[in-house]
């Protein structure tokens, strides 16, 4: 009996949901997202050493994903939820409006508080505070743009990661390895020389850089410590010392030797010093760059005669090639947890160097450069939706970034002559 | 602990399957409510308009047993679903007339069952065999009525459902992060001039931002061109679900 009325309990309420009328969605608009940030209160007497407000619209707008606001074109500025209209946002075709204010508090700190809301459905979204010294407050502004894109995107925002590059005077005598937010601001010098450098590359961390120092005596790869500026000698070996990648530990690095006679992959652990030889061909196999298993490198290879990429099974030593299409293929990058691989591409010989993407899953071939010259070294933000590269551009060296889809570009400005080899750092927590 | 037999009254079988009873009651009770029962009674009189005719082309003996059981007040509750059934029924009808015939009869049979309660035995087997001579003509005229209906209906739900999916698509910004195979139901609940007053994510994608994007879509069109018939409404516009998978995203 008791069963029965179960099933009938269950009968009433799947013939009541089969009875329910279902639209299916299939399709949607891919475009940007329009927002609105309203200039943040503050009314302290003197005028804020950042602001905060502006650096978060040109965040959003650089990403691609989202078309701001001026200022201008908003018809009020509120501070407080009583004061924001939905209607007019929704008026101006605003989607999220995000209103804030900053105050000082007792300790001389800044206190920042910022609300995002959905305009259409009147509801709030994120509100948070935080607190910050005058020196932090760009750090707080790029905090903002990570926590609003991540929200409405789904994607971890990469404004407070940091990008690591190699500037040169004109005469091409003096080197620096600087680091900078990754919108081009607050660039610190990390190391200068006489020698050339090349291939910086992050450790996981975000602690320390590993790079290649073109001594008389020959190249030499270093690690460097960011905090305390030692650098440590990891790799001098006859011939070449080249392309260093950290492990996605932390604790090895994959470098590149001719010791033997030509180029080949090389692993060394950090703390025991222990080398395995990863490669062993004739032709040159050089450029290494760790899967996120920590199990398997991908390196450029020329063994089929021109450059392509391959990947090489650390535990077995398997080798599989991974592109087909172009004449030249090189220096690659992985994305999204190594779905993408992002590389120099030539489609045929005497056509210009791009920068490609590869959907390895689908075996996709997409070329997302066009408007600069020399496209090289491409570095992937840790989320996966930038690529960084150096570039000519109006005859200097410059960064550039462009979307792993190829829809967003924009030039890294840069106060140096020449910028290239630059390296994507990690997220700092 | 110890258990005791059902009639000891140191035990808890009669109380727990007392309490059991009543949630189970209670239940269905509530069950009978969602299904917004109110509309559907105003349709059913259409039908039983229609057919009363074609009443007992099913076995007498079934229909006489019924009528036994129709009597202990306990089973209401589980009459009601009845026309709810129905109403299923009548939706796919279009389709396979054949079915339609089957199993609209069943549902019918209940109405006019408290009439031939008084008949004698006899009178209903004449009744009986006289209806079955009419019933082919009478079929078919009841048939072609409401499958005419229903096709208006359908076409009139398809027309709308058309109109509604094409408005939210046209403003769905789906987020850069959702994939091809994501999914999501919204529950939509509408007055009948066709404006949203209430949006529920009733199965998450897991993605918030995709979550969050598509409900953004339903309040962004705000007003749904729903039909001026309010039955259709009732039955179909009031609340309806949205099923939705961005299929043309790139991951």
């Amino acid at each position: 009996m008791m069963i029965r009325f179960i099933w009938l309990c269950l009968l009433l309420v799947s013939v009541s949901a089969k009875a329910e009328l279902t639209i299916e969605i299939t399709q949607g608009i891919a475009s940007s997202i329009p927002i609105s940030i309203v200039p943040m209160k503050w009314d302290g007497a003197t005028e804020l050493p950042e602001n905060i407000g502006s650096i978060v619209r040109s965040d959003l707008e650089r990403s691609g994903h989202f078309s701001v606001l001026s200022p201008d074109d908003m018809l009020s500025h509120p501070s407080e939820l009583e004061d924001v209209y939905f209607r007019d946002w929704r008026l101006l075709k605003q989607e999220y409006v995000v209103i804030a204010q900053i105050k000082l508090n007792g300790q001389g700190q800044y206190q920042i508080r910022y609300q995002l809301f959905d305009v259409f459905n009147e509801r709030e979204v994120l509100t948070q505070t935080l607190t910050a010294k005058a020196s932090q407050l760009r750090d707080i502004a790029h905090r903002i743009s990570d926590e609003i894109y991540e929200q409405l995107t789904g994607i971890r925002g990469v404004f407070s990661t940091k990008i690591a590059y190699v500037t040169t005077n004109p005469m091409r005598t003096h080197f620096n390895l600087a680091i900078a937010d990754s919108d081009g601001a607050r660039e610190k010098v990390v190391m200068s020389s006489k020698y050339s450098i090349f291939s910086p590359a992050w450790s996981p961390d975000g602690k320390r850089l590993a790079y290649v120092l073109l001594e008389d005596s020959g190249s030499k790869v270093y690690v460097q410590d960011l905090a305390t500026g030692d650098k440590q000698l990891v790799s001098a070996n006859k011939g070449i010392n080249s392309a260093p990648a950290f492990s996605p530990d932390g604790n090895k690095l994959a470098l590149v030797l001719s010791k033997d006679g030509n180029p080949e992959i090389y692993v060394v652990d950090l703390t025991t010093r222990h080398w395995i030889r990863v490669t062993n061909h004739y032709a040159i196999d050089t450029e290494p760059n760790w899967m996120p298993d920590g199990q398997h490198i991908i390196f450029t290879s020329g063994r089929a005669g021109k450059p392509q990429i391959y990947r090489v099974s650390l535990e077995s030593g398997y080798i599989e090639r991974l592109t087909f299409e172009g004449s030249y293929n090189a220096r690659a990058r992985l994305a999204q947890d190594g779905r993408f691989l992002v590389m120099v591409h030539q489609s045929a010989k005497g056509e210009p160097f791009r920068i490609a993407s590869m959907d390895l899953t689908r075996g996709l071939l997409q070329i997302l450069t066009s408007d600069t010259f020399l496209d090289e070294s491409p570095s992937v933000s840790p989320n996966g939706v930038m690529v960084m590269y150096a570039a000519k551009y109006n005859k200097r060296s410059i960064l550039a970034a462009v979307s792993v889809d190829g829809d967003v570009k924009f030039l890294v400005p840069s106060k140096s002559g020449d910028v290239r080899e630059p390296a994507w750092g990690p997220y700092l927590n | 602990m110890q258990l005791f037999p059902l009639t000891d009254p140191r035990s808890f079988g009669i109380p727990v399957l007392g309490s059991g009873l009543i949630i189970l009651l209670v239940l269905v009770l509530l069950s009978t409510k969602w299904m917004n029962t109110e509309p559907v009674m105003t349709k059913v009189p259409k039908h039983i308009n229609a057919r009363l005719v074609q009443v007992k082309k099913a076995v007498p003996k079934k229909t006489t047993k019924k009528v036994k059981k129709k009597k202990p007040k306990k089973v209401k509750a589980v009459k009601k679903p009845a026309p709810k059934s129905k109403k299923v029924v009548i939706t796919k009808k279009d389709v396979k007339k054949v079915e339609v015939q089957k199993t609209i009869k069943p549902v019918v049979k209940k109405k006019p069952l408290p009439k031939p309660i008084p008949l004698p035995d006899s009178d209903l087997f004449s009744a009986l065999e006289e209806e079955e001579k009419n019933s082919n003509v009478a079929d078919l005229l009841s048939e072609d009525l409401l499958l005419k209906q229903a096709d208006e209906e359908q076409e009139a739900i398809m027309s709308y459902s058309g109109q509604i999916r094409a408005l939210v698509e046209s403003v769905w910004r789906i987020p850069p992060s959702a994939k091809h195979d994501d999914e999501l139901t919204l529950r939509i609940f509408l007055v009948p001039t066709g404006e949203v007053i209430d949006v529920q994510v009733v199965e998450s994608s897991g993605n918030q931002a995709l979550d969050r994007s598509a409900e953004q879509a339903v309040w962004k069109v705000a007003q749904f061109p729903v039909p001026k018939d309010s039955i259709l409404f009732e039955k179909q516009f009031r609340q309806f679900k949205f099923q939705i998978q961005p299929s043309t995203a790139r991951l």
